[in-house]
């Protein structure tokens, strides 16, 4: 599993902006988290799920719904878009989901 | 780290992040290309290998009979090479024109690119001559008109007997770098096929964009498993389940979760053109890539996961 962080985007005085959180020290401050990120969820038959075949192209989530959701450790964390940098993707934040609690 | 939160702690520890810290400068963002391509690799590319061998032989077969050549024309795959479109078309010989392939909408999903000098043999052909290579200058007109007639009949044999079709012809681009399958972009597959007839030999170039390739891709794989008893089968088709499309694969450290805020963005160590996979109860089901169809996100499929994956 590779870790990238913000520094790619950030400007540097944002970076040495970011103080050891109040719920832990410096340690807490470098546990990585695991991240994904669901673009969409759909039920579907088991029929429809085996006759998946190479080549195939499935709708994902809901039509004109282009919000997705990023997970830290399997919970909601931020509702946002999904853009590309430098070729590779990445989300851009537009409301994170914890308000306070995830 | 040698110890893992319990699921509270890291529910607490995400809770207690505080209000926003400093806006970051926006990056650049960059449109998801939707017709940008996977490119070849490993299985993938050894499959369109395999087809390109068996394409580079009906091109020879079709040739023979455009050419009427006395001996049949041989047909050798020589080479495939991925690159950007633009770049593609750029460095063709000056003169050299593309027959454009189109699918049943009429998009450009690739081409074929004659030698100057194998294209004077057609046209020499068809106007009566001998048919042998002569020396590489520009077409005329007319010689473009016959050309393309030359074209339309590659391109029919193309669809009716190898694994690009549905194709058909789309005409002649004469100055390919500003032609459609350039204002296309993306990258394009190109298979250089040799061909030989008596002491005479030339190049042509097969262009093929993501879409085709994927169709030879999907024409060699082997036939699915039908042998699952029918009564299981039958069982299990109806009951639901959920799928979904998710990227995998990125961390990101507590301190960095904490600075996040609307309208920063975290980049994530997967390429735009993979990485995708879909899941099915948290297994991966499939692997592939993101496009759109009109006003509908698309996922589709480039492997299906090993019957293991995900254990």
């Amino acid at each position: 599993m590779t870790q990238r962080d913000l520094h790619d985007i950030e400007s540097p005085e944002t970076l040495h902006a970011g103080a050891s959180s109040p719920a832990g020290g410096p340690l807490l401050d470098q546990l990585e988290l695991p991240l994904e990120v669901r673009l969409g969820r759909q039920v579907w038959s088991l029929e429809r799920v085996l006759a998946l075949r190479t080549g195939d192209a499935v709708p994902v989530g809901l039509e004109g719904d282009d919000l997705v959701t990023l997970y830290v450790q399997d919970r909601p964390y931020a509702i946002g878009d999904l853009v590309v940098v430098d070729g590779r993707f990445a989300f851009r934040v537009r409301e994170l989901a914890h308000g306070g609690a995830p | 780290m040698s110890r893992l939160l319990s699921q509270e702690e890291v529910d607490a520890l995400l809770a207690a992040f505080g209000p926003a810290a400093a806006d970051l400068p926006p990056a650049e963002l960059i449109p998801f290309d939707l017709r940008a391509p996977l490119l070849l690799a490993g299985e993938r590319l050894s499959l369109v290998h395999a087809a390109c061998e068996r394409i580079a032989a009906e091109v020879a077969d079709a040739l023979t009979v455009i050419l009427v050549a006395d001996e049949p024309i041989r047909g050798e795959f020589s080479g495939l090479v991925q690159q950007p479109a633009g770049t593609v078309l750029a460095t063709l010989a000056h003169g050299e024109p593309v027959g454009l392939l189109v699918d049943e909408a009429g998009e450009p999903v690739g081409g074929v690119s004659f030698r100057s000098e194998l294209a004077l043999a057609m046209v020499d052909r068809l106007q009566g001559g001998e048919g042998s290579l002569a020396a590489p200058r520009p077409l005329s007109a007319v010689e473009n008109r016959l050309l393309e007639g030359a074209f339309h009949r590659l391109t029919r044999h193309l669809d009716e007997r190898c694994a690009l079709a549905p194709v058909r012809s789309g005409g002649l681009d004469h100055d390919p770098i500003f032609g459609r399958l350039a204002q296309r972009g993306g990258m394009l597959a190109i298979a250089a096929i040799r061909l030989e007839w008596g002491a005479s030999e030339t190049l042509c170039h097969l262009l093929m964009t993501p879409p085709l390739t994927q169709r030879l891709v999907a024409e060699g794989q082997p036939p699915p498993d039908r042998h699952a008893p029918p009564e299981l089968i039958e069982a299990l088709r109806k009951v639901p389940v959920a799928v979904e499309t998710v990227i995998t694969g990125a961390s990101l450290r507590v301190t960095d979760l904490n600075r996040m805020r609307p309208g920063h963005v975290l980049q994530l160590d997967v390429p735009e053109h993979g990485g995708l996979g879909l899941r099915l109860n948290g297994a991966l089901l499939a692997q592939g890539v993101l496009r759109r169809q009109e006003n509908v996100r698309l996922f589709e499929i480039r492997q299906l996961a090993p019957a293991n994956a995900g254990e």
